[in-house]
């Protein structure tokens, strides 16, 4: 309120008016209000329901349903599996058994690449034997591999880097039939590498 | 009929308590509707539905011995007369562009009228216009905490809203209600 504002009503003598202000009884009224119905007013008693609503704490008892819905999914998965039971996990370890075999199966190739091939997919599944003996060609040939699995480059570079090879081929003495072994995947050479360093 | 009549008639569940309570109370409820309303139409509606619910929450007080039922009476019909307004939502929620400022220099014009009024001594007619003049948040506020003598916490959580909200309501009620009376006994057409 503004401070120019006064105010000036005694609210006290207000208050005391407006109390015991009442409006005369008619009995119209009384027909007015039977008219509209509401003389019959159906008083609603409240139901049982709703007392327990009342009484009952709200965080107890959504508790409990946590509760019972948890146990209830507990109970149906203990029910479906059985952890204790031995037999199953026989069967379990030989289907395993089975299924590894099966694999294993499929895994071996058919096809005799080459011994060298054949040694290292064997190092993928089984160890190398110490017995087993390289040959310094194989250990070039992979070089060779190696150097031919290079990303492609350009038609001039390719021609100074294969003179650069050949020569160093001719230094380290190897034949023409040795380097023709180029189609083999990438993955190979750098496995028997690894194979040789882990020997 | 006394309170202690209408206890003891609550108690043995007569049917024809309800035109009796109606016709006790008939005078009183009526008033307080005429407050609480805007005009005299709204009046009747607000006194109908109020009576109702104070009527049904009487009869389930029955059983408390200790109670008084004209007060439960009375509070609840109150209260239901509130929320009666608070439901006429295109009226309640009407936002208020009066603020409580009035003017440092008055008006000096020798055709106006500039008599002092007394305001002790307006009749209770003029008072209750001025106040169902008032916009439907003002109003209730000053007919609960001034009139009916609820706390501000107490108006507040019949209102909901917040305390400051209350107060400052109140404060525009009573510049309001003021200005309205003035204008009302100068002649002033609202």
């Amino acid at each position: 309120m503004s401070s120019h504002f006064t105010y000036e009503i005694d609210e006290r003598n207000l208050k005391q008016k407006l109390k015991d202000f009442e409006l005369e009884y008619k009995p119209e009224a009384w027909l007015k209000f039977q008219k509209q119905g509401l003389s019959q007013i159906k008083i609603k008693e409240p139901s049982t329901f709703i007392k327990v609503k009342i009484h009952s704490n709200k965080r107890l008892l959504l508790g409990l349903i946590f509760l019972t819905i948890i146990i209830s999914i507990a109970s149906v998965l203990f029910k479906i599996i059985n952890i204790k039971n031995p037999i199953n996990k026989n069967i379990i370890s030989k289907n395993l058994n089975k299924t590894l075999n099966e694999e294993n199966k499929k895994i071996n190739p058919k096809i005799l690449l080459n011994p060298l091939i054949l040694k290292t997919k064997k190092n993928t599944i089984e160890k190398v034997t110490q017995k087993d003996t390289i040959n310094q060609e194989d250990v070039n040939n992979e070089k060779r591999v190696i150097i031919k699995s290079v990303p492609n480059q350009s038609d001039k570079n390719l021609k100074i880097k294969n003179l650069n090879y050949d020569e160093l081929n001719k230094q380290n003495n190897l034949s023409e039939e040795t380097l023709k072994i180029q189609n083999l995947p990438n993955i190979l050479p750098i496995l028997r590498i690894d194979s040789i360093k882990s020997e | 009929m006394s309170p202690n009549e209408l206890s003891d008639l609550i108690q043995k569940n007569d049917k024809t308590l309800i035109q009796q309570v109606f016709e006790l109370y008939y005078g009183k409820l009526a008033g307080i509707a005429m407050r609480y309303a805007k005009d005299n139409t709204q009046a009747d509606l607000v006194f109908h539905s109020a009576f109702e619910r104070a009527y049904n929450k009487l009869y389930h007080f029955r059983n408390q011995k200790k109670s008084e039922p004209e007060k439960i009476l009375i509070e609840e019909f109150i209260i239901a007369s509130v929320e009666f307004i608070k439901s006429i939502r295109s009226e309640y929620y009407v936002s208020s562009t009066v603020y409580a400022i009035d003017k440092a220099i008055k008006n000096y014009d020798l055709f106006e009228n500039n008599d002092l009024i007394d305001f002790n001594k307006t009749d209770i007619e003029t008072i209750i216009k001025a106040l169902q003049i008032l916009v439907p948040s003002q109003r209730l506020i000053f007919n609960l905490h001034v009139i009916d003598g609820f706390s501000i916490q107490e108006s507040a959580f019949i209102l909901e809203t917040s305390e400051e909200t209350i107060k400052s309501n109140l404060e525009k009620a009573r510049f309001n209600l003021q200005k309205n009376i003035e204008k009302k006994l100068k002649g002033i057409t609202i």
